[in-house]
């Protein structure tokens, strides 16, 4: 299965990715990226709008 | 929380959400204004550059002089085709310093009565209830529900709280920018101007800028472009290799990021008892990029108008609609029409970006006599005189 996965090394802190989720599945709780991977399509808009390159679907299981 | 019950309550302490808040506080509504964050304006997400001293401060009132970085005389542009752009306007505007700003404008809520709550942050808004709406806040000590009367969300990019309650607030590809501000010491450019490199020969979609911080001895130098799922590489990756290409030897200091509305105003942003302010309502310049003197325009208009509200007893959907039609004439329309150039101008090959250049560089250069011969292109020039205003 393939997930989204958050590279919190690279990650800037700007929450653009909760701004244009269509599906709501993120959320910014304090300094930590919050994926609901349930309700994540796995569309990519994050990635192309995450402005450090932080995000990226990966081979793997939702915790 | 002093109280469990509001007349407004705010989220975000943005500059809209903290104009907001001071607005309504000094027309004697009780307000809370909530702030996720653990210390509000940090870490700061902006390039930091904003329109003149006199108009921030004929919103606002006077701007304390430590948040004020540099005073702009002018702005320089490296266009395509080797065709720069060197416009001098002196009190163009300022640059400011928003770590010092945002707190300084939340403070001033304060003192004004409103009450201000840092690591609290709005999970859920409720449907109105008996004139109330509840809001979830979850703090670092438990969750906590509040009352108010009515609800504002300047809850910035994000812009959760709308979507939650049904409002087509989505940031979409195509019309909202990613960007990273790098915060390099020393000045890079010229210390009272803004330069921007723009164009098919640097990023077409979007540009580069070098704004200087000259109190604080820091160039915030930065890049943007739309979104779209075709980009090869993400911008901090990008911004990193121009800054490496124009300026090697330049010592960066930290990177900060984020996306940008740059769709125009928001039609619809109001429900009963609840609006949306600044980048939640995409009230930035979708030319520019620039959103800290509309998101303040926006939060005081709100305020007025919730103001209205409260004294006719009316905070009904249909009331609150003044609120989108007010900001629309205010500045929505300015960027409707700043949109348009923006199409225009990104959609040009290089051989005719290139000739528009050229063409604005010599109305910059010769006036006005050049309107006469070219009838078309001047209202495209008249906007570009209008954008490099900085609004
Ligand atoms: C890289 C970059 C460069 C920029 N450069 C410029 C520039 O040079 N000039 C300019 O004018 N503009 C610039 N902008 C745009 C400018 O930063 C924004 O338009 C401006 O900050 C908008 O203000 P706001 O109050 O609407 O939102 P924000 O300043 O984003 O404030 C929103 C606040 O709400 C808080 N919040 C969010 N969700 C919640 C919640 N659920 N509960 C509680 N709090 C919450 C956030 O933590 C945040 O503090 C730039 C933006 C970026 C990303
Ligand atoms: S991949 Fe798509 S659905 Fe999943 S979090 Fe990113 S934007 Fe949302
Ligand atoms: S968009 Fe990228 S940098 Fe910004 S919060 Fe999301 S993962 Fe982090």
């Amino acid at each position: 299965m393939k997930i989204l996965v958050h590279n919190r090394e690279r990650c800037l802190e700007c929450a653009g990715c909760v701004g244009i989720c269509p599906f709501l599945a993120l959320d910014m709780y304090g300094l930590d990226l919050q994926i609901d991977h349930d309700k994540c399509t796995r569309c990519g808009l994050c990635i192309c709008a995450c402005p450090a390159g932080a995000l990226r679907i990966e081979k793997g299981k939702a915790p | 929380m002093k109280q469990t019950q509001y007349d407004v309550l705010v989220i975000g302490a943005g500059p809209a959400g903290s104009v907001m808040a001071r607005d309504v506080a000094r027309l004697g509504h009780t307000v809370l204004l909530i702030e996720k964050r653990a210390r509000i304006g940090y870490p700061v997400r902006c390039g930091e550059a904003s329109t003149t001293l006199d108009q921030l401060e004929n919103t606002y009132g006077p701007i304390a002089p430590e948040c004020i970085e540099t005073v702009l005389n002018g702005l320089f542009v490296y266009g395509p085709g080797g065709i720069n752009l060197d416009v001098t306007r002196p009190n163009v505007g300022v640059m400011l310093n928003r770590e010092k700003f945002d707190p300084w404008l939340a403070h001033l809520a304060e003192a004004d009565g409103a009450e201000v709550v840092v690591n609290a942050r709005a999970e859920s808004v409720s449907e109105v209830e008996n004139g109330f709406r509840t809001v979830s806040i979850v703090m670092p000590t438990g969750t906590e529900k509040i009352k108010a009367k009515m609800i504002v969300a300047a809850d910035g990019i994000e812009s959760r709280i709308g979507r939650l309650l049904g409002i087509k607030c989505l940031h979409r590809p195509g019309t909202t920018c990613t960007g990273v501000d790098i915060q390099v010491e020393g000045i890079l450019t010229k210390p009272d101007y803004l330069t921007f490199w723009q164009g098919h020969d640097f990023i077409n979609d979007g540009y580069i800028w070098s704004f200087p911080k000259v109190k604080s001895n820091v160039t915030n130098f930065g890049a943007g472009f739309l979104v779209s799922s075709k980009q090869d590489s993400d911008i901090q990756t990008v911004a990193l290799e121009w800054l490496k290409k124009l300026y090697p030897e330049a010592k960066v200091k930290s990177v900060v990021g984020g996306l940008v509305p740059v769709s125009g105003n928001l039609k619809d942003c109001v429900r009963e008892r609840f609006l949306m302010i600044g980048d939640a309502a995409h009230h930035t310049n979708p030319l520019t990029g620039g959103g800290i003197a509309s998101a303040m325009r926006g939060g005081q208009i709100g305020a007025a108008i919730i103001h209205e509200g409260f004294m006719a007893g009316d905070l009904s959907e249909k009331f609150l609609r003044r609120f989108e039609t007010t900001c629309m004439k205010r500045f929505g329309n300015e960027h409707k029409k700043i949109m348009k150039f923006r199409r225009f101008l990104l959609g040009q090959n290089r051989p005719s970006q290139i000739a528009l250049y050229k063409l604005i560089k010599a109305y910059l250069e010769g006036g006005q006599r050049i309107k006469v011969f070219l009838k078309k292109p001047c209202t495209t020039v008249s906007f570009i005189l209008k954008f490099l205003r900085f609004r």
